[in-house]
């Protein structure tokens, strides 16, 4: 740019230049012909000067001769003529010589004029070129203020690059702070959420310490109560038997937990009663387990039967929601008279729950087992509950005692299953130490173990058998006088339960390739298979359980939804869904068949009529 | 219903299995007391000033809920005070209004007597009280707080008051910070106390110590068999 205007400017200067030869060629070329008429004029004028002297000289020369010829001309020139004529011709001469003066006078006064309008544009062509000087000078300045001026704009221009390149980095680094303190305002949120959770956490922790610290007192009180001997001083007779119930009332009302205090005598009754009624009803059910003989149990040994029932309700709505655990709940199961439910869950507390009236009412917390409960049993008579835990052993309670009452170690991993044998002193254990381990509970000690060659996901008894699932997808028996294996029924998928049927007669077993399969006992065959589309088996621990009437098999899938399936017609019969937001891990139908209760990854316990 | 019998036997069984002595040693009784209002009225200055005894030096919002615990001695019988200092702002305590409410003894509402609005907005914490409480009898109070600050009071006595007497709660005015005032917030926290204590036994009245019931004919209400 700065080439071209100093280009521009050379341009125009030269173009100066050009218009001033022009104009001073224009100029002086007009008067050229007047300079050349004027020294033409001025030759001629020499010339005529010439001429006339000339001339002037001849007519002398002429007069001269004349004389002599007037001299002679007298006699020469008779005639008068010839004077005459050269008068004519002197006249005309002199005629012509004024004129040539004239003409000579204009001329000079022209000349005169002439040289006078050459002066004067000599003048102006002098003014000119001052001129010119004085504009070649400016240019020169316009052209050093021109340079100046462009280095001011390359200065500018930098200085601008500078702030530009200052204001990109700011920007930069405004984009930067502005992300950051997005980031801010996020992570305080996110912190302000996890305290608030925390808190909640705390208070949930807070509430429950004080309804504990409550049925601390009121366990306490009720004792003192009970232990001591109560005179009572009737004012009037016939009211008596109406006040006499009121301090066991008062006591009832108080909190679900006191409910286990009335009516001492007469459960007592009510329950020889259920066995009696049990023995005859199902009088040939209990031939068949007799006929199937186990040969441990001897005559000294006390036999429990299961109350059984014939019609199992289908379970529709949801009756209660319980948040139950702190963590995810993974074993649920009915205590033998339906009236207790047991829940055991990953924050290691297992909770006894009271079920009357449709609604899960907590009893009980039992804590000491020190990792993440697995499973949960109720021994037949309803009085001492099995746990399996992940700290390596199963756990032995007794209802109502809140420390653990026996500790069954001996497995090198966690502990998957524990359950009851029939018989009352046996338990059986099954672990991810690749063992199952039978444990006499009198002792407390394990009187044999059987190496299982896989994970152990689940492990059943019946009266001479034992059934265990595996990670290695196979489902093994073994008998329970032999350490053999006695048969192997291979499935698709990791064996996550195994259920035996109430009657002992199938076998339900859940595997990760999302089926169900009924084993026949006594054929040790797969007789049934139950597959449906949304069901997805959620975990290594999913539960799968029959119904207590053997009608239907009941699971939980991974996206909370229950799923049951008819066992006469081999189809799906319902789902139950909407209420469970996550994979639910176990389903425990309640031996009077009325309810069902499911737990979840998400601590919720639901209670389904 | 043989089910059910069942069940009891067997919890009787292992109750009277127990023993005498297996129970752990009597803790003692504890009032869980919230304490309610919008934020900034104090909530957290009162209830530290009953259990440290002193105005806090800097407090800032209260997220979800701090809990402050004091023992005191009522009639001889040591009571535990839990008091539940409560967020005010809605977003620190959204997810946890049905904890606060929880087998709660009492309910303590407090208005800034410099703020008219904190008193304006009391109706609708009465409202959330009453939403979430399912015992109507549980005794409640109306504190207004900062009353040392005569000169920015906005709201005069005799509307607080008429407002406590409508909803029947008693009203009491005081300052977390004057410490002349350090024994009134102690007397209105022990005069609830008090009141939790007489107001009904939550336990088993005690017989008296001659083992002697007297059983008054006095009319009772029908009552539902329980058997």
């Amino acid at each position: 740019m700065a080439e071209a205007g100093s280009g521009g400017g050379r341009s125009w200067k030269r173009h100066i230049v050009r218009q001033l030869q022009l104009r001073d060629r224009a100029q002086s070329g007009r008067f050229l012909d007047v300079v050349q008429a004027y020294t033409k004029l001025l030759e001629k004028s020499s010339l005529l000067v010439h001429f006339t002297e000339k001339l002037q000289a001849e007519s002398f020369d002429l007069q001269a001769p004349r004389s002599g010829l007037e001299a002679n001309g007298s006699a020469l020139e008779p005639g008068s003529g010839h004077p005459e004529t050269l008068q004519t011709l002197k006249i005309k001469y002199q005629g012509q010589i004024a004129e040539m003066k004239g003409v000579s006078g204009e001329l000079a006064y022209r000349i005169i004029e002439l040289s006078k309008l050459l002066k004067a544009k000599e003048c102006k062509l002098q003014e000119q070129k001052t001129r010119l000087a004085s504009l070649s000078g400016r240019i020169s300045e316009l052209e050093a203020e021109h340079q100046q001026l462009k280095g001011r704009a390359e200065d500018l221009g930098s200085g601008n690059c500078a702030r530009k390149a200052e204001y990109d980095a700011l920007r930069k680094r405004y984009w930067l702070r502005d992300g950051e303190l997005r980031r801010a305002f996020e992570k305080e949120h996110e912190l302000i959420e996890s305290l608030v959770r925390k808190k909640v956490e705390a208070a949930e922790h807070q509430n429950k310490k004080n309804e504990r610290v409550k049925q601390d007192r009121l366990n306490r009180e009720l004792k003192v109560v009970t232990e001591r001997t109560v005179s009572i001083d009737v004012e009037s007779d016939e009211l008596k038997p109406a006040e006499v119930k009121e301090p066991v009332r008062e006591l009832v009302e108080l909190e679900g937990c006191e409910k286990l205090w009335k009516r001492p005598f007469r459960s007592a009754s009510a329950t020889s009663m259920t066995l009696a009624r049990c023995v005859d009803v199902f009088k040939g059910l209990l031939d068949f387990r007799l006929k199937r003989g186990n040969s441990i149990s001897s005559g000294s040994e006390v036999c429990y039967h299961m109350p059984i029932c014939l019609v199992t309700c289908l379970p529709s709505r949801v009756s209660d929601v319980q948040e139950a655990h702190f963590s995810e709940v993974n074993a649920v199961k009915f205590s033998p008279s339906s009236g207790v439910l047991a829940t055991g869950g990953a924050d290691s507390l297992i909770r006894l729950w009271s079920v009357a009236g449709g609604r899960l009412e907590s009893l009980q917390t039992l804590e000491g087992a020190n990792g993440s409960i697995t499973s949960i049993e109720f021994d037949p008579s309803g009085c001492q509950i099995l746990a399996a835990a992940y700290n390596n052993a199963a756990q032995l309670w007794h209802i109502g005692d809140c420390k653990s009452k026996e500790t069954l170690t001996g497995h090198a991993d966690k502990v998957t299953a524990a359950k009851f044998r029939s018989t009352r002193h046996q338990a059986v254990t099954g672990s991810r130490d690749r063992t199952v381990k039978e444990w006499d509970l009198c002792k407390g000690a394990c009187c044999r173990t059987i190496n299982v060659f896989s994970y152990c996901n689940d492990v059943v008894c019946c009266d001479n058998v034992i059934v265990s699932g595996h990670h290695d997808k196979k489902i093994r028996f073994w008998d329970s006088r032999g350490s053999r294996c006695t048969e192997v029924i291979p499935v698709e998928g990791k064996v996550t339960s195994l259920h035996i049927s109430q009657d002992q007669m199938h076998l339900l077993s859940c595997s990760r390739d999302n089926t169900l399969k009924v084993i026949d006992l006594k054929m040790n065959n797969v007789r049934q298979v139950f597959r449906a589309d949304g069901f997805k088996c959620g975990s290594d621990w999913t539960k799968a359980i029959f119904s207590p009437d053997k009608n239907y098999a009941l699971v939980g899938s991974s996206d909370g939804s229950l799923y049951l399936w008819n066992m006469e017609s081999g189809k799906l019969e319902t789902i139950l869904s909407g209420e469970h937001r996550a994979s639910v891990n176990a389903v425990a139908w309640c031996f009077s068949g009325q309810c069902v209760v499911s737990v979840d990854q998400a601590k919720k316990v639901v209670l389904w009529k | 219903m043989e089910a059910a019998a069942d069940l009891e036997s067997s919890l009787e069984l292992s109750y009277s299995g127990a023993g005498p002595g297996g129970l752990p040693p009597a803790r003692s009784r504890i009032f869980k007391i919230i304490v309610i209002g919008d934020s900034n009225v104090g909530k957290t200055c009162l209830t530290y000033r009953f259990c440290a005894g002193r105005f806090p030096e800097r407090t800032e919002a209260t997220i979800g809920v701090d809990f402050r615990e004091r023992a005191v001695t009522i009639d001889g019988e040591r009571i535990k005070i839990q008091l539940w200092d409560t967020a005010g702002q809605e977003r620190f305590r959204k997810s946890m209004v049905q904890h606060y409410y929880r087998n709660v003894h009492a309910v303590v509402f407090v208005y800034d007597m410099t703020n008219i609005a904190s008193f304006h907005s009391l109706p609708s914490w009465i409202e959330e009280c009453k939403q979430h409480l399912l015992a109507s009898d549980i005794p409640r109070i109306l504190v207004g707080n900062k009353c040392d600050l005569r000169s920015a009071i906005q709201v005069p006595t005799d509307l607080a008051q008429k407002f406590a007497d409508t909803h029947s709660m008693p009203l009491f005015e005081t300052s977390a910070k004057n410490p002349n005032d350090n024994d009134h917030v102690e007397a209105i926290f022990m005069t609830l106390a008090h009141k939790l204590k007489s107001h009904k036994p939550l336990m088993l009245s005690q017989p008296p110590d001659n083992d002697k019931l007297h059983l008054k004919p006095e009319p009772k209400p029908a009552i539902t068999c329980w058997c």
